[in-house]
């Protein structure tokens, strides 16, 4: 488990609580992924699995009443949970961005978009001890940006952020994180609050841009097809842990884990002509989770061993080494 | 005429005619009014016990739609019959007491219940309104109907905050279903919710349909469920219905260019088919300043000169396959 | 009629079990407002000098050492002494005595005007933000008329032209203090009326009045019952200052503002008469702006979950 898995991210065993009223919420428990360069990482997932709560951690923006309490992420080698405030805004919108599911709120309601893509920009610079450019040089660079997102920036530098569609803020936001040629793009559900239509537009922008750039995404999505047609590697998490993960063929043609089996089956589809199938059962509380494998308690092929430990995270067997195929299920495991 | 209305020999339960709402809107107190077409002159049918889906985008109309529909919002123009009663005719007072026929299922589980009452009262409530019933049969229909949409007798006397999003949907289901009415106009049932749960919840939608002989409008923007959901399917854009037919009409032998785009650009949850990422470009225009001619033809890829002059009628293709395009697609 | 004890007792206990059962999410709400409240120190403040206060004014005959009127004019102006913790004033009556039943006449006053002012409040409130329109342009434009007077110059107006006794001031302060209630209540209404839930409720075939009074007033009432307990102190206040000024409660009323008032011209020799019952305004409003503080915290959703 010491050798790094992925060149560009490695996250093992993350474990993330939050204190509320009510209780301790095991939010994480034992998170497993890691990604290349220039990859594309769908993490999928209900409500409440932990999927955002993975992305804030990468950024290390979980704050209080939650705290990273165990496990490494390692971003090119250099491990996040170790690193200082300081350090990490090194990192954070340099060389990890973000774009969030709401990107007129992620906006500053009062400045015109064009500035704060120019403040950002300098910001950067700053912070990672750039030479300042001349203001006529950063305001071109903002423009090449929005021109280089598809819009038109003559129209849009002077906006105000509640003056944009959703699609033309996202693309704002893209536009904002993109400037700084990060390694990873970490877009936290960046089309679930848009129209069809757009979300389409989106996708495909967001496809040829880190494709040129070879900027490796980490989307996180609760749609099914978004993830099917935009990633190559997904990871399906469940009640705080990454339950199943492989390469898109290996997770969408040969699920192996009872939840991602369940969830692709709940999927509707346009053409699809076979009845739902639902997965019994309600997400559990994080307060006081199942013992064992948390989805035991829903689980259609549950053993006497499931509720006594937790499924060690593995990888499965007689398939090639790109699938990267691994799941955390007994049913898999060669001891029982 | 019969034989066009009724395919499948089945009754029509709601006529809607040249159907319009207009909402002014001001930008300060001394500027005079301008206009929004949420809904501009929509005509259609429901026939009983089948599904009726409304697809568009956000700012199509097809929420104010089904609240014109219901007389929530007055409509600024156009009827409204449901089974041989005229629904904009009748007083506030026979409004109130015809509800009991109709009901509204809304996106949002976690503001359609009322924070303060406890499951018994929110779905207790509208048995009290319309029938004379004693407290003990007010309490066995509650269990019972409780029963039906898959919850417990102890979960009467909890409030709203306690339940998750599919257990609202289920609690806001069974204030609807108790009072046995006959058409439940269903907006955006579970685009709030996870895809298990939505599963779970329109299966139970189906089965509640075929049990209790219900009639359905389906309000989403999400063509998986109205294709999951739908017998009949009128597509909305810019306030207008500018494709109705049958399901296959719709996603088979699609006639309008946006209908054609809107259904190709769904993501397939599948990575093995080809996703064609064809894109339509440019957004939805506001509806205060729709375009000339066809509402379309900016964003339209097929878009001729006659397109920007002259709107386009809903015309019959196919007997109940309606489509407004001077140019539909397959012919 | 037969039934053993210990059986009656089980199935007395059982449905005790059930009530409570079912009743939980309320216990566990109030378990969790006494959580927060115990986590506010400045809210508990407030808590113990209103209870103080209430305590004392429903024992006041008890507590109070001498008849509140009865005058001496023997001992007039006698300083504080261990007989008279806080003197005698210039009827020879014990300042203690007056301010002990003064806090009955407090209780009243409050308690009225709360009820007259919320009342109209409510009302006017949630039927203009209900309805909204033409009915909301009315009722506000009505409302903006008692806004722009100066609330004590209007109510003293009102308290003068009504004949100055304790009643007619305390309709007096409740015609100006009602508006507050009003503009509070219309917000929420307009808040509420939007919501989902009433919609759904409408759809059930509920009439405008049965929506208002079910449904929009309980979401209404707790931002005015929070406002209502920072008000209270200003109502003291208000009531102190036209008893003040000879507006209000008539001697010998021992009414905290009147006692003032009475001390006004010793005030250089005898402070006492002024002082006690100045302090006992002073302490009382304080408490019901650190309670009120406390009860809009208690009540905010945002600090709840």
């Amino acid at each position: 488990m010491q050798r790094r898995r992925g060149d560009l991210l490695d996250i093992s065993g993350l474990k993330v609580v939050f204190d509320t009223y009510a209780g301790q919420v095991k939010a994480l428990n034992g998170v497993e992924l890691w990604m290349n360069h220039g990859e594309r990482l769908g993490v999928v997932g209900e409500t409440g699995c932990g999927k955002s709560v993975t992305a804030l951690s990468v950024m290390r923006l979980i704050d209080e009443p939650g705290k990273i309490i165990e496990g490494n992420i390692l971003f090119e080698g250099k491990d996040l949970t170790a690193l200082s405030e300081g350090e990490l805004n090194m990192i954070r919108g340099k060389d990890i961005a973000m774009i969030f599911q709401e990107p007129v709120a992620a906006l500053n309601p009062v400045m015109k978009v064009g500035a704060q893509i120019v403040e950002n920009i300098e910001w950067q610079r700053k912070s990672a001890a750039q030479e300042r450019g001349s203001p006529l040089q950063t305001v071109q660079i903002m423009r090449d940006m929005l021109k280089f997102v598809g819009l038109d920036w003559q129209r849009t530098e002077n906006l105000y952020p509640h003056e944009l569609s959703g699609g033309m803020a996202q693309r704002v936001m893209i536009a904002m994180a993109l400037s700084s040629k990060p390694k990873l793009l970490i877009a936290d559900e960046p089309t679930s609050a848009l129209d069809v239509t757009i979300q389409a537009q989106i996708l495909n922008l967001l496809n040829s841009l880190v494709k040129e750039t070879r900027t490796a995404v980490l989307l996180i999505t609760h749609a099914m097809g978004v993830a099917a047609q935009f990633c190559d590697f997904i990871a399906v998490m469940y009640a705080g842990n990454v339950v199943e993960y492989g390469s898109l063929h290996a997770i969408f043609d040969n699920p192996l884990h009872p939840y991602t089996k369940g969830l692709l089956k709940a999927v509707p589809k346009i053409g699809r002509t076979d009845e739902l199938q639902s997965i019994p059962g309600i997400v559990p509380d994080l307060i006081d989770p199942p013992s064992g494998c948390r989805f035991h308690p829903r689980c259609p092929h549950r053993g006497p061993a499931c509720d006594k430990a937790q499924p060690r995270f593995e990888p499965v067997g007689g398939e090639s080494e790109a699938d990267r195929h691994h799941v955390a299920c007994f049913l898999y495991q060669k001891d029982h | 005429m019969q034989a066009a209305t009724e395919r499948e020999g089945r009754e029509i339960l709601i006529q809607a005619k040249h159907l319009k709402k207009l909402f002014a809107v001001k930008k300060n107190f001394y500027s005079r009014p301008l206009y929004v077409k949420a809904v501009d002159d929509c005509n259609f049918s429901i026939r009983k016990n089948t599904v009726f889906g409304i697809v568009g985008e956000s700012g199509s109309g097809k929420t104010t739609l089904g609240r014109v529909i219901l007389r929530l919002i007055e409509a600024t123009n156009g009827t409204v019959v449901f089974d041989d009663t005229d629904l904009m005719s009748l007083s506030s007072q026979e409004l109130r007491l015809f509800r009991r026929r109709m009901q509204i299922i809304s996106q949002d589980p976690y503001n359609s219940l009322h924070p303060r009452k406890v499951v018994k009262k929110l779905i207790g409530e509208g048995l009290q309104l319309h029938f004379q019933l004693s407290s003990q049969e007010i309490n066995e229909r509650v269990k019972h109907i409780l029963t039906l949409v898959g919850l417990r007798e102890e979960h009467m006397y909890r409030y709203p905050h306690e339940f998750s999003g599919g257990q609202r949907q289920r609690i806001a289901i069974a204030r609807a279903l108790v009072l046995k009415p006959e058409f439940i106009v269903l907006d955006e049932p579970t685009s709030a919710l996870d895809v298990s749960v939505q599963a779970v919840i329109l299966k139970m939608l189906k089965e509640l349909k075929r049990d209790f002989a219900l009639t359905y409008m389906l309000i989403t923007h999400d063509l998986a469920v109205i294709d999951y959901m739908a017998d009949d399917v009128a597509v909305m854009y810019l306030g207008q219905i500018v494709e109705m037919g049958s399901k296959d009409d719709i996603f088979l032998r699609t006639a309008h260019p946006y209908a054609r785009l809107l259904i190709d650009s769904v993501p397939p949850p599948t990575p093995s088919e080809h996703w064609s990422g064809k894109v339509l470009s440019g957004e939805i225009p506001s509806p205060i300043h729709v375009p000339s001619g066809c509402r379309f033809h900016p964003r339209c890829p097929q878009a001729k000169d006659i397109c920007a002059k002259e709107e386009p009628i809903l015309s019959e293709l196919q007997p109940g396959h309606f489509v407004k395009c001077h140019f539909p697609l397959g012919s | 009629m037969k039934k053993t004890p210990s059986a009656a007792g089980s199935t007395k206990e059982t449905s005790l079990k059930k009530f409570l059962n079912e009743r939980k999410p309320m216990l566990d709400d109030v378990k969790h407002s006494i959580y927060l409240w115990k986590k506010t120190p400045l809210a508990l403040i407030g808590t113990v000098i209103i209870g103080l206060f209430l305590l004392v004014a429903l024992f006041a005959p008890l507590l109070a050492p001498y008849d509140p009127i009865a005058t001496d004019l023997s001992r007039k102006l006698e300083a504080p002494s261990a007989a008279h913790p806080f003197g005698l004033d210039q009827f020879g009556r014990d300042v203690l005595s007056r301010v002990i039943m003064g806090t009955r006449i407090e209780v009243q006053i409050i308690f009225i005007i709360s009820i007259i002012s919320i009342a109209i409040g409510l009302i006017v409130g949630i039927v203009a933000g209900y309805f909204g329109g033409i009915v909301d342009e009315i009722l506000m434009r009505i409302t903006d008329i008692f806004l722009a007077f100066p609330r004590l110059v209007l109510a003293m107006a009102f308290a003068a032209a009504l004949r100055p006794t304790l009643a007619n001031a305390i309709v007096a302060i409740s015609l100006v203090e009602w508006t507050v209630y009003a503009r509070l209540a219309r917000a929420e209404a307009i808040k509420v009326r939007s919501q989902p839930y009433i919609e759904a409720i409408k759809a059930i075939g509920a009439s405008d009045f049965k929506i208002m009074m079910f449904h929009v007033l309980p979401m209404s009432i707790s931002p005015v019952i929070v406002q209502l307990t920072m008000r209270m102190g200003t109502i003291i206040l208000t009531a102190a200052s036209l008893g003040f000024l000879g507006l209000g409660a008539q001697p010998p009323l021992p009414e905290w503002g009147a006692i003032v008032s009475d001390g006004r011209s010793y005030l250089m020799n005898n402070w006492w008469i002024t002082a006690f019952p100045g302090m006992a305004i002073a302490i009382t409003v304080l408490g019901f702006n650190l309670l009120g503080d406390g009860i809009r915290d208690i009540l905010d959703p945002r600090i709840r979950r």
